[in-house]
């Protein structure tokens, strides 16, 4: 599992970043280069069709809603607008919406492993106790 | 058939190399746990007489010890994580008393109460300190990028005391999140050692009723569903996509 959903980790990485002082770029560098997700790949087409004037609406409308907010945000916060606060805000947003998604995985899961368990690990008692009966 | 002994003396090499590979001095671990993998190759030459067994255990044995190693380094970052908050907040009040960030980092070091923890912390940020030792933020709970990062912003013009507190929230904000999102895969994997206890205590029993040679080839049989199935829980848990 990624620990930390992509657009999270970037506002962190972000948040971080003009904390200490620096830019919402240097938050956004940051990010492309140490997130493993695959999301990275769009944020940096993002940023790179962004740096060039070009439109983002095609790779944009690909994304799930909070990611457009997200980067509608980032987008006023590389123009020079002060973001932290409304940063916060959707960090404090996202996080609540990550915890639903992990409550909704744990209830959900004891089914899922019902599939391993009949498909393979019953059988595999079943051989074990009526095999050497049978023989 | 030569292709068949070639591959057994293969193995047979393998396993001559990984016996000797005792008596190199190494670590009190690594001779542990080298000892037990001798130990446990030793036993299953004793046991296992059929070939087909002897390989389809002993494989099993060394993929265990790739996955073993694994474990073992997840658990020492585990272990690393619980003591780091602690290292921090003594490296804040530290900072209260004006020292400075070094001296701060050092009080804070020697204030871990577990020795090999302690040791190794202070192995750490040792090499952290030399500057060819590049870290990466890839895993920003990893000790070298928390001392790193300490460094960093002793660094900057405005207070480092308020930047490390900012930091320790950002950190402790990871490490939540981290834990929460683990809860489910806790829950499988917990669910599959249980599984995996009842089948070796099974085993065991079908053994002591029914003697080894009688069950061998089922046992043998019914341990390729079971890893499969362990497998698959182990990942299950795992298994998931953000939505957002």
């Amino acid at each position: 599992m990624e620990n930390i959903a992509a657009p999270l980790l970037l506002i962190l990485f972000v948040r971080r970043q003009i904390e200490r002082g620096h830019s919402v770029r240097s938050g956004l560098e940051l990010f492309i280069a140490n997130s493993q997700s695959e999301w990275v790949l769009e944020v940096r087409m993002w940023l790179m069709r962004r740096d060039q004037g070009a439109t983002n609406e095609k790779i944009l409308s690909q994304m799930t809603s909070q990611r457009q907010i997200l980067l509608s945000v980032l987008e006023k916060g590389l123009a020079g607008q002060s973001v932290l606060p409304l940063l916060i805000q959707l960090q404090d947003d996202f996080v609540e919406a990550c915890e639903a998604q992990i409550q909704q995985h744990v209830q959900s899961l004891p089914f899922k492993l019902m599939i391993p368990l009949f498909l393979f690990i019953f059988p595999a008692f079943l051989i074990l106790l009526l095999g050497p009966l049978l023989l | 058939m030569s292709m068949t002994f070639f591959m057994i003396s293969l193995i047979g090499f393998a396993i001559a190399h990984r016996i000797l590979l005792i008596f190199v001095p190494t670590s009190k671990k690594n001779f542990v746990r080298r000892f037990i993998g001798a130990f446990f190759i030793g036993l299953t030459l004793i046991f296992f007489r059929k070939i087909s067994s002897l390989i389809f255990i002993l494989g099993i044995f060394l993929f265990t010890q790739l996955f073993l190693s694994v474990v073992f380094e997840k658990l020492r970052q585990k272990e690393f994580e619980k003591w780091i908050f602690a290292l921090i907040d003594e490296v804040i009040l530290h900072l209260r008393t004006n020292k400075s960030m070094k001296a701060s980092i050092e009080a804070a070091l020697t204030s871990i109460k577990k020795e090999e923890i302690r040791k190794e912390f202070e192995k750490i940020y040792a090499n952290s300190l030399n500057i060819q030792n590049k870290v990466t933020k890839k895993e920003p709970l990893k000790p070298q990028n928390i001392f790193a990062e300490l460094y960093e912003l002793d660094q900057l013009r405005f207070s480092t005391l308020e930047q490390v507190i900012l930091y320790r929230k950002h950190l402790k904000l990871i490490y939540t999140l981290r834990h929460k999102s683990g809860q489910a895969a806790f829950q499988a994997r917990i669910q599959a050692m249980i599984l995996l206890f009842i089948f070796i205590f099974l085993s065991l029993a079908m053994v002591f009723f029914f003697g080894w040679n009688r069950l061998e080839t089922f046992f043998v049989t019914a341990c390729l569903p079971m890893t499969l199935g362990l497998i698959l829980v182990f990942r299950m848990g795992s298994w998931f996509k953000w939505k957002i």
